[in-house]
């Protein structure tokens, strides 16, 4: 069994849940410390991420997603 | 918050050192090069906040009252005026960018409007103090190590493999998972880092009570917004049970009610 690609399968399909699940925490990690993160939205708050972003992120997400199962089904199958 | 930045640290040793015995790089390169890529991070970071917003110099004829305010608060903490601009953000805001010496506090006109002048004056002294504790400066630097650890990490997956397809796919993996590891230490401390803002505008204003106004009154403001059937279907849209569970552990400022009880505690 390939290990490696074992693991590009499982990492893959985990990696896709969470960006489907939550593009929103995604986009956030990627934005934080490049812009500050309280410049939209009201003051005390995070930026509100943009819903057109959600939907990029969670598109990636579905890519991962398959990326990985693909992986898992070559070494699995 | 000691053990975060360790481990915070930890991570970026690890890095370097991975750098050093893979390329060969000498210890000064690896810290030219961290310092470099962060550098240039903050410059663009800092350049992009004020022109997304379209933010502008407040006018020191109209607002001499809030230049003066900003001023003496900045001496007590022993810094220099930040830069003041205004922007329309079409809600109550305002933020901070830059360092010590060359910080930009950016306020909406909504929130000018809002506030009252002691309440205005909380939210500057909190502003101005993640100036002081280089709060802005600590962001770039937790998302620049974040970055190079997820770098790192991606091309020792391509190194130490056949380059195959899989490989590929699993270095790109490993780097998004590196990265959003490294970074749910830097959210948590983003978060502590508010609550100290706080703390320190509470003691330069002389009590918690202006500030825990001022939020209190944005919150109710949103909360309104957000019971117009346009924003209660933007709001659907947005939430995706993603204020709760993981998506918690993302967020760069403490939930507002925790911050307006300890400012009034």
């Amino acid at each position: 069994m390939d290990v490696r690609t074992l693991l590009a399968g499982v990492l893959g399909v985990a990696a896709g849940l969470v960006l489907v699940a939550y593009p929103g925490a995604v986009i956030r990690a990627q934005t934080a410390g490049r812009l500050p993160d309280d410049r939209g939205g009201e003051y005390g708050t995070g930026s509100p991420v943009p819903e057109r972003w959600r939907r990029l992120v969670q598109v990636l997400g579905v890519v991962f997603l398959a990326g990985g199962l693909y992986f898992a089904a070559t070494v699995l199958g | 918050m000691a053990i975060v930045g360790a481990v915070l640290f930890a991570f970026y040793a690890v890095a370097a050192v991975v750098v050093m015995g893979v390329f060969g790089w000498p210890l000064s390169l690896v810290l030219v090069a961290t310092v470099g890529f962060v550098g240039v991070q903050y410059k663009i970071g800092k350049w992009a906040a004020l022109r997304s917003v379209g933010a502008e110099e407040l006018p020191e004829d109209r607002y001499g009252d809030v230049h003066r305010r900003v001023e003496a608060l900045a001496g007590d903490m022993g810094i220099d005026k930040p830069r003041l601009m205004v922007a329309r953000m079409g809600v109550p805001n305002a933020f901070a960018v830059g360092r010590k010496g060359a910080g930009t506090v950016v306020v909406s006109e909504e929130l000018l409007q809002l506030l009252d002048p002691d309440e205005l004056e909380g939210v500057l002294a909190h502003e101005l103090a993640h100036i002081s504790n280089r709060d802005v400066v600590m962001m770039v630097l937790g998302q620049g190590v974040a970055s190079i650890v997820a770098i790192v990490a991606q091309w020792a997956v391509l190194l130490t493999g056949d380059n195959d397809i899989a490989d590929f796919f699993l270095a790109i993996v490993v780097g998004q998972v590196t990265q959003f590891l490294v970074l749910l230490f830097v959210f948590a401390i983003s978060r502590y880092r508010e609550y100290v803002a706080d703390s320190d505008a509470a003691e330069k204003v002389g009590g918690g009570e202006p500030l825990a106004r001022a939020l209190e009154k944005i919150n109710r403001r949103g909360e309104r917004a957000r019971e117009t059937e346009v924003d209660a279907q933007v709001n659907a849209l947005c939430i995706f049970g993603e204020e709760r569970g993981l998506a918690r552990l993302f967020a760069t400022h403490p939930p507002v009610e925790k911050r307006i009880e300890r400012l009034r505690n």
